[in-house]
């Protein structure tokens, strides 16, 4: 690498790293001027006085903290670097390979069931979770030949579905975690040398395995049959390179946690400054992360001393998620189209319509909802005057239940229909997470906000989301990418939530309440008008259904029968939406039932829109009340919320959705 | 007093209705309590709950006084169970302003009474003493609050001796090996403290508190805090203290060089009168043995 160096170096990398390490290292001195004062000169540095704190400080704090920026940055650098190469996706990387949550999940769950033993082994834990997510990413992935997209959409998805798991153990154990939280947002506060020192070791050792294979790595760059024909073993490099990238982050979250998308960022930069060939993309996306992290680390640690955030702390981790998503989106584009056709939706199977065992399964579930729970003397079904002491209590919510339930489905199956993609739904969109960030926005600006502030700020959120989905959908409408930047929107809302829960926020409780999909605290009123628009959707809906059966044949089928085809996604689009806002602001935004019924309602035997419509909105309804019930009575007397429940019993039907899709 | 004027003051009084007939009734018997906090004053009351949301995080957090076993559990604090609570008949459900969306419907299960809302007052103490009041005459038991806030009274009025607090004191829980939650203006560990004597450091240091009253901070910034004393408050973890004893910062803090530093037993922050006395007890006895480690073993 060193003869590749002198080959020719890329000026605007040099340039780049130049400025960040010029930024950095002018922050530092600043800070170690206000921390030192007069009191040291050059030996604080090396051997510090330790009766002398500022000089302790320098040197068991700050240093430790500068190398533990740099390493970390190159780490993920690197590993960004490496699996972009073998995957040929621009956007692979830690964060969106799924491989971060998966080794956060894995050390939160460790430390919550087996806290004693987690010191021993942090990195063999985060190594597991993460190689198990990546694992179920490119199984997922695996039916569309590891396709960018679609590698990228699983890995958000496994990130969501990890991110909602952790949100879950944080509601339970808020407490207990708190350490964890700030742990998972990825703080850089360091005392001593150890862990910088043990990561070091780490990074040196993934260094020579990947100077050792650097010939096959290499010849990926001419395309996986060339790079085959010349003799090389494509599979085992790919596999190689893939667990050098879990080795790197597993390292990373062991020490200091979750930090996104630098991963990101590094690579597409050095490339975009010229580095060509594979070595100068290693090293410069190395050293280019290294000097991003460093540079956000110190400018955080500037910001964060000042007074307004003396009560709360920033996790560098945090910043670089939250600036990193917006990055995500903006560098889409760069991804090529590679969607085989196995998306498409199936047709055959025998036709069923079982609209009226859909019913009586709705009547159970309501029935089950009402009357049967468990009581401080095991389960009981409720006499007629327990059930009408509490109708008033339990009536709303059992009917807000079904009403979002059922609004989700009829969304997610509009959205279906309208992109023949089985994989659209309000939840993938980002619609729902849209409206969730308006909820945090009020939250963290309004000191108490009402219910009526509360609504408007998520719908305003939705359809601020809906459009940009509008704009990014305009000229060629490409639903992957749109799946793609919902699931980016997503993935912010997130960010934000565990950025609060990190900081010690006391507002993070009420945050987490609406991210979970809580119908607790769902005013009757609010209850009755879910139910209203609803039916509305459901009277509104059959305007639409010659459009969708023209849109399943494909749009140019669609264009050619008569259908103003444009206009109709815009209006199709636009309800959906209003139909998510509704019920976001009910069960949160991530309970997958938009993306579970209308293919159960498929596999039920409705084959047109119409009958697919109706009979989806009844398995929503059915979903999300059975969800209530059970988040009600698995932990009695305490209780899940409706919307948690939904994402956790959803998330393995998505990827049997996925699995079972490339099996055909 | 007529019945005309009993109905008049009934009306009058609005809801403090089924405070007038409960204290005739001689107080509520099934008492229900949706916070840990208030548990503490209502046990300090004389009175045991006979349900309240999580007993087992009051076992662990409040200790003082303790909860008889059998005490049933509704559920989650700001999420109680209503099949619980509908079979279980309260005659009295204590809130704080944190279930105030809640309050319409419990209401239609049984009486209930809002207290707690000193836990955010930037008055803390007073508000405290207000509340345990307010809560006490619910019960009938006015006597029973006077004798117990004339006796936190008498410990607060004594300050410490001069010599433990020469120097400010800073009263934080370990968070994790980087981060402490400092206890500032704004709480009641900070009013305690002001009756005593002892400076709070986290004054003196300038950190600002959020509307609870404390402030995270890194372990690197108590060196802005160099005299401060140290105490921690309890319970301090397995892995936290190692975490702490390994932190070449930790090692470098004066307050660690200088053996300044002591732990506390497990205080609730926000809990009532007895907390309180037992952090002023604490409280003194920790700087006695900061001042005086020999005195303190022997």
């Amino acid at each position: 690498m060193v003869n590749a160096l002198r080959q020719a170096i890329p000026r605007g990398c040099l340039g780049l790293l130049l400025v960040l390490l010029s930024v950095a290292s002018a922050l530092a001195l600043i800070q170690v001027q206000d921390l030192l004062g007069s009191s040291g000169g050059w030996q604080a540095w090396f051997a510090p006085d330790p009766d002398v704190l500022p000089q302790v400080l320098l040197h068991a704090s700050l240093l430790p903290r500068v190398a533990m920026a740099l390493l970390c940055g190159a780490a993920l650098g690197l590993a960004g670097a490496l699996v972009q190469q073998v995957l040929r996706n621009p956007l692979a990387e830690p964060m969106t390979l799924g491989i971060f949550p998966g080794a956060y999940l894995a050390l939160s769950l460790s430390a919550l069931y087996w806290p004693g033993e987690v010191a021993l082994s942090r990195e063999a834990v985060a190594l597991a979770g993460g190689a198990a997510a990546v694992l179920v990413v490119l199984l997922l992935a695996w039916p569309q030949r590891l396709s960018p997209v679609a590698v990228i959409l699983s890995g958000m998805v496994v990130n969501l579905y990890c991110g909602a798991i952790s949100l879950a153990i944080a509601l339970g154990n808020f407490d207990l975690l708190r350490g964890l939280q700030i742990w998972g947002g990825g703080a850089l506060e360091q005392s001593g040398w150890m862990p910088s020192a043990h990561l070091a070791l780490g990074l040196v050792g993934c260094g020579v395995v990947v100077w050792f294979s650097r010939r096959p790595l290499a010849l990926l760059d001419s395309g996986e049959s060339t790079a085959r024909s010349l003799g090389a073993k494509v599979g085992t490099t790919r596999l190689l390179a893939v667990l050098l990238a879990v080795v790197l982050t597993a390292l990373v979250v062991a020490q200091v946690g979750v930090i996104g998308f630098v991963g990101l960022a590094a690579p597409a930069l050095a490339r975009l400054l010229g580095a060509r060939t594979l070595y100068q993309r290693l090293v410069w996306a190395a050293c280019i992360g290294a000097g991003l992290l460093w540079a956000t680390d110190q400018i955080v640690l500037q910001v964060s001393s000042a007074s307004p955030f003396a009560a709360h702390l920033i996790p560098t981790g945090t910043v670089t998620s939250l600036l990193g998503v917006p990055l995500l989106v903006f560098l889409l584009p760069r991804l090529r189209q590679g969607l085989s056709s196995g998306w498409r939706l199936s047709t055959h199977g025998e036709a069923r319509f079982a609209l009226g065992r859909t019913l009586g399964l709705l009547l159970l579930s309501l029935f089950l909802s009402l009357a049967v729970s468990r009581s401080l003397h095991g389960w009981q079904v409720a006499s007629l005057s327990q059930l009408s002491a509490l109708l008033f209590w339990q009536v709303p919510h059992t009917v807000a239940a079904a009403a979002a339930g059922g609004l989700l489905a009829l969304a997610g199956t509009l959205l279906q229909r309208l992109t023949a993609n089985p994989m659209a739904s309000p939840d993938l969109l980002g619609v729902s997470s849209g409206g969730a960030l308006g909820v945090i926005a009020v939250v963290l600006l309004v000191a108490q906000p009402s219910a009526a502030v509360l609504f408007v700020a998520c719908l305003a959120g939705a359809l601020t989301a809906l459009g940009a989905l509008l704009w990014f959908g305009r000229g060629a409408f490409t639903a992957q990418r749109l799946l793609l930047v919902g699931v980016s929107v997503s993935a912010w809302a997130q960010a934000m939530v565990s950025a609060s829960l990190a900081s010690g926020d006391p507002r993070a409780g009420l945050m987490l309440q609406m991210m979970m999909g809580s119908l607790y605290y769902l005013p009757a009123s609010m209850a009755w008008a879910s139910a209203a628009v609803f039916a509305f959707g459901l009277c509104l809906v059959p305007l639409f259904s010659r459009w969708l059966l023209a849109f399943s044949l494909g749009e140019g089928t669609a264009a050619s029968v008569g259908v103003p085809v444009s206009r109709a996604r815009l209006l199709i689009l636009l309800f959906a939406g209003v139909l998510t806002t509704t019920a976001t602001l009910l069960v949160g935004p991530l309970s997958f039932v938009g993306l579970l019924a209308p293919p159960i309602a498929r596999l039920a035997g409705a084959r047109r829109p119409m009958q697919q419509l109706w009979l989806s909105a009844l398995f929503g309804a059915t979903l999300m009340v059975l969800a209530e019930w059970l988040g009600r009575q698995l932990v009695f007397p305490e209780q899940m919320p409706a919307g948690l429940v939904a994402t956790l019993l959803g998330g393995p039907w998505l990827v049997l959705l996925m699995v079972r899709r490339g099996a055909r | 007093m007529n019945r005309r004027q009993l109905l008049q003051a009934l009306v009058c009084a609005g809801p403090a209705v089924w405070l007038a007939r409960a204290s005739a009734a001689d107080g509520p018997r099934r008492i229900v309590s949706l916070s840990w906090e208030l548990t503490e004053t209502l046990l300090a009351l004389g009175r045991t709950p006979i349900a309240m949301a999580l007993p087992d995080w009051y076992r662990r957090t409040i200790v003082e006084p303790p909860l008889a076993q059998g005490v049933v559990n509704v559920g989650l604090l700001y999420q109680p169970n209503f099949d619980v609570l509908r079979d279980l008949k309260p005659d009295l459900l204590i809130l704080t302003p944190g279930h105030s969306n809640l309050k319409p419907a419990l209401e239609r299960l049984c009486p209930t009474l809002t207290l707690g809302g000193y836990m955010d007052s930037p008055q803390p103490y007073p508000a405290l003493l207000d509340d345990t009041r307010t809560l006490a005459r619910a019960l009938g038991e006015s006597a029973r609050a006077e004798a117990l806030i004339d006796e936190a009274r008498r410990r607060f009025e004594v300050p410490l001796a001069p010599r433990l607090t020469a120097l400010p004191t800073i009263v934080a829980d370990a968070v994790d090996g980087h981060f402490l939650r400092v206890y500032g203006q704004g709480s009641l560990f900070d009013a305690v403290m002001q009756s005593l004597g002892v400076s709070n450091g986290a004054q003196a240091a300038g950190w600002s508190s959020n509307r609870a009253g404390n402030a995270l901070v890194p372990l690197q910034r108590l060196a802005s805090a160099p005299l401060a004393n140290l105490l921690l408050v309890g319970p301090v973890t397995a892995d936290v203290r190692a975490a702490l004893q390994a932190s070449p910062v930790w090692q470098a803090l004066p307050c660690v060089r200088q053996h300044r530093v002591a732990e506390l037993p497990v205080i609730a922050p926000y809990g009532g009168l007895v907390s309180l006395q037992r952090f002023a007890r604490a409280l003194h006895v920790a700087l006695a043995q900061i001042e005086n480690p020999e005195a303190a073993h022997g």
